[in-house]
């Protein structure tokens, strides 16, 4: 049989527990949960990960004990538990190993996480379901979907998600309309991350909601040469602490020039070190394409739109679905692992 | 290895040498810190009680198991289990013996539950049943691992575990028997 489900309910039940002493005792349980993982994490993503924290805990006045006790208390402990399971265990333990095995046998990198433009216009949008089963047999656990006005078949998608009780889904929202459809959502999405589109000026109005509800969450915003100054600064990161998200994800717009892209991602990795705020900071494709390398030595990242044609990286001219499976793709997409070249 | 594993290592270690020789009412945070020189503000930084360490151990220990056996069955797990039990003998007798709100044996019955219930999830799909057969199972095999940890070295790990194996195998199969 299978010990992969037992392993992971064994790694749960620790989890759980450190969960529970941390409402309790929440300093000291929290470096006791970051050092187990540290002894237990053998992925190089993982060991990473622990030592970051474990440098940033060794400052008892961090700002890092208030945003994981905050998140203790604010999100439903079976979602934090699921969530944190999906992406710690299932996408950076037991899909990294999977992942490094296909690299290494077959010589073509896999991405760790697909990100899905689903806000596109599709003549016929992909399966999501098909998707996330090619998916999970080639270790990916992680999906970022990216939903608005456009999105056809919403409800089907979200079925999916509540389906794929092992991965991690972000549920990025493109518009003001959806941050409301998505806040309102009454069905148990535990191993999903709810993500309001906003930033500079208005924010969304749906993090009361998704608080209520206990969802974990985070703030996502857009951004550019135009806005990018105000996103990073004070006044503005402030406000996000203020509303109490967590995690603050920035995504590059599609018209987004290389120096802005840079300087956001070197200006995210430095506010995360200097831990001001109660706020963890995420530039999207750089971020996903770091965690990338840490798990296989190369970084590669894999967007598709709504029709499955690839929009990262571009110019591949063959549709995931109807033309391609996942597999197809990623070997005719992703760059080669470069000892085999 | 970062001095945080490390000063939690000491103090894990100091805590299971005293388990050798004294029952665990016996052990003071005094005794563990002066065991293995630390100073006791050390050991609150890291731990609440003694019971907290107590407990650090177990799971520090009983995941390392698990990450070794990643391709190996449910069963395979449970044989290292007792055999890292029977390893460490003394310290597993005493840590059991411990009653009260604190008893460690419920910290090792809420993990044993968890696995069970996942290796169980395929065999039995009333979950109302299984349940409480994951309970039930996991109280048993809590005592008969007490009881077989007190009878020395009579019988090794690897045909403790498949006695308890048949039992669960012949009760899923019953239990399949009676619903057909």
């Amino acid at each position: 049989m299978d010990n992969q489900p037992v392993i992971k309910a064994a790694i749960q039940s620790a989890v759980s527990k450190g969960i529970r002493d941390i409402r309790r005792d929440p300093n000291r349980s929290i470096r006791k949960l970051v050092d187990l993982g540290m002894q237990f994490g053998k992925g190089r993503n993982q060991k990473s990960f622990f030592t970051d924290a474990q440098s940033v805990l060794k400052n008892s006045n961090s700002v890092y004990y208030a945003l994981v006790t905050s998140l203790i208390r604010n999100v439903d402990p079976q979602t934090l538990e699921t969530f944190g399971i999906n992406i710690g265990y299932m996408s950076w333990t037991m899909g990294a190993k999977m992942i490094r095995a296909y690299e290494k046998e077959r010589g073509v990198n896999v991405p760790w996480a697909i990100l899905l433009r689903c806000n596109m216009p599709a003549a016929k949008p992909l399966d999501l379901s098909r998707l996330v089963a090619e998916g999970q047999a080639l270790g990916i656990f992680a999906y970022f979907l990216f939903v608005g006005s456009q999105t056809e078949r919403l409800a089907d998608m979200l079925a999916t998600v509540a389906q794929c009780h092992t991965c991690a889904f972000f549920l990025m929202a493109e518009d003001a309309a959806t941050n409301a459809r998505l806040a309102e959502l009454d069905m148990a999405l535990p191993n999903a991350m709810f993500l309001p589109r906003g930033g500079a000026p208005e924010y969304p109005d749906t993090a009361d909601t998704l608080c209520r509800k206990k969802r974990i969450f985070s703030l996502n915003c857009e951004y550019s040469a135009a806005n990018a100054d105000w996103l990073l600064s004070e006044p503005f990161l402030k406000s996000v602490v203020e509303r109490d998200y967590p995690f603050l994800i920035l995504t590059p717009a599609d018209t987004c020039d290389p120096e802005t892209r840079a300087r956001v991602g070197a200006e995210v990795i430095a506010l995360r070190a200097a831990g001001r705020y109660p706020l963890y900071p995420i530039d999207l494709y750089a971020d996903v394409q770091r965690v990338d390398h840490i798990i296989s030595d190369e970084s590669c990242m894999l967007m598709l739109g709504a029709d499955g044609l690839p929009i990262y990286p571009a110019g591949i001219g063959q549709s995931y679905g109807a033309e391609l499976s996942l597999e197809a793709l990623i070997r005719l997409s992703m760059p080669s692992v470069r000892r085999h070249r | 290895m970062p001095e945080a594993n490390i000063t939690k290592r000491a103090l894990s270690a100091s805590l299971k040498t005293l388990m050798q020789t004294r029952p665990f009412h016996k052990i003071s945070v005094g005794d563990i810190c002066e065991q293995c020189g630390m100073h006791r503000k050390s050991f609150y930084y890291h731990f609440q009680d003694k019971y907290d360490l107590l407990n650090w151990v177990f799971y520090s220990e009983f995941l390392q198991l698990l990450d070794s056996n990643a391709e190996a069955d449910v069963w395979a797990y449970l044989r290292r289990v007792c055999e890292y039990f029977a390893e460490n003998r003394a310290f597993y007798i005493n840590a059991f013996a411990i009653e009260g709100q604190n008893a460690f044996a419920d910290t090792f019955n809420e993990t044993l539950e968890a696995i069970l219930s996942a290796y169980l999830h395929q065999e039995i799909r009333d979950e109302e049943f299984r349940e409480f057969f994951c309970d039930f199972y996991s109280d048993a095999f809590r005592c008969s691992i007490v009881r077989w940890l007190h009878s020395g070295k009579a019988m090794s790990a690897d045909a403790f575990v498949n006695l308890c194996r048949r039992t669960v195998d012949s009760a899923t199969e019953k239990s399949r028997d009676s619903r057909a």
